[in-house]
């Protein structure tokens, strides 16, 4: 058995998860509905530092629930109307709808479950300490990420990185995808300005009395 | 098998954020549909990179293999960030179309039709 407890805990994790993304999308209250997205996302970010990504754990709490979360909060206590959504309607639609997701979930289950996937072993906390600390390190010198020592078993590289990912994760940031981060940086300077105009737009013509449609 | 049941967990996700975008009609649900896609995404990557074995690192020790090695979560990241950016910019136009229309629903919106 491979790690049996770490299993229960993310099947637990993954339980509450769904069940508040279920809610999500069946709630017509849209303030209780974001606070279940919210709850939502912070399974997912803990089943990230369940699987040794603490990076990538931050990241989701800092922007998915302290950002994306409480704008849609914000913005549905800022707009008139907003708080009661139209619930969606049982039709020819929703069981279309129904029928079709089903299926999707269904076909997926059965190609993850009859893939054989190619897996690393768990490793223990004590085999992660080693590699990290003896086994590898940063050459500063020549610009490379990581000095390896040439005795190092090849499975043990990769699992000493996972330990400690948030260095190898700044490095490779800084280097190989460095021009990815700035188009990155580029959009999301693009996605500011852009709801900036949006919304001074709004209050401007909001002043000025002429309420037309945009 | 913990591949596995992070990986159903994903595709339940992806499936109930599916549900979601074709059955509800107010935006900012919708878009939370699409927020649940997009965190299911994420995750799969994350559990590939974490429990698939990467056959660059197998065939070579170099320092390019390195790179391979975390590049499911450095996809994570650019993912949340292009997420982050397209929230901000849906939930302005939210907010103009509250003010401009006063709906928020998406089968009120049929200016540009036709």
């Amino acid at each position: 058995m491979d790690n049996f407890l770490l299993n229960i805990f993310i099947v637990i994790t993954a339980v509450i998860g769904a069940g508040s993304a279920v809610y999500v999308v069946s709630q017509t209250n849209v303030f209780r509905a974001a606070i279940a997205l919210a709850l939502s996302f912070m399974t997912v970010a803990v089943i990230f530092f369940a699987i040794n990504a603490e990076f990538l754990g931050a990241v989701q709490i800092l922007v998915y629930i302290g950002a994306v979360s409480v704008l849609m909060a914000f913005s549905v206590l800022l707009v008139k109307d907003l708080q009661t959504a139209s619930s969606s309607t049982i039709g020819l639609r929703f069981f279309l709808s129904l029928f079709s997701t089903v299926l999707i979930f269904i076909v997926l289950v059965f190609v993850i479950l009859n893939t054989e996937w190619d897996r690393t072993e768990d490793i223990s906390d004590q085999a992660m300490n080693e590699i990290l600390f003896e086994k590898y390190s940063i050459d500063e010198e020549n610009m490379l990420i990581i000095n390896v020592k040439p005795e190092t078993n090849k499975s043990e590289i990769r699992e000493g990185l996972f330990k400690d990912s948030i260095i190898p994760i700044g490095s490779l940031l800084a280097t190989r995808y460095f021009i990815s981060l700035q188009i990155i940086g580029l959009i999301i300077v693009a996605c500011v300005i852009g709801s900036i105009a949006v919304t001074k737009n709004t209050i401007e013509n909001d002043e000025e009395g002429d309420v037309e449609v945009i | 098998m913990t591949l596995e049941i992070i990986l159903i967990f994903s595709s339940a996700l992806f499936s109930i954020g599916i549900f979601g975008l074709l059955t509800r009609k107010n935006i900012v649900i919708t878009l939370m549909s699409l927020e649940l896609i997009f965190n299911s995404v994420v995750l799969s990557a994350v559990g590939f990179n974490r429990y698939a074995l990467n056959p660059l690192v197998l065939n070579d020790i170099s320092v390019d293999s390195f790179f391979a090695i975390l590049s499911g979560n450095i996809l994570g990241i650019f993912i949340i960030c292009v997420a982050a950016g397209e929230t901000a910019l849906a939930l302005a136009m939210v907010l103009a179309l509250g003010k401009f229309k006063s709906t928020v629903e998406l089968s009120d919106l049929s200016e540009m039709k036709n």
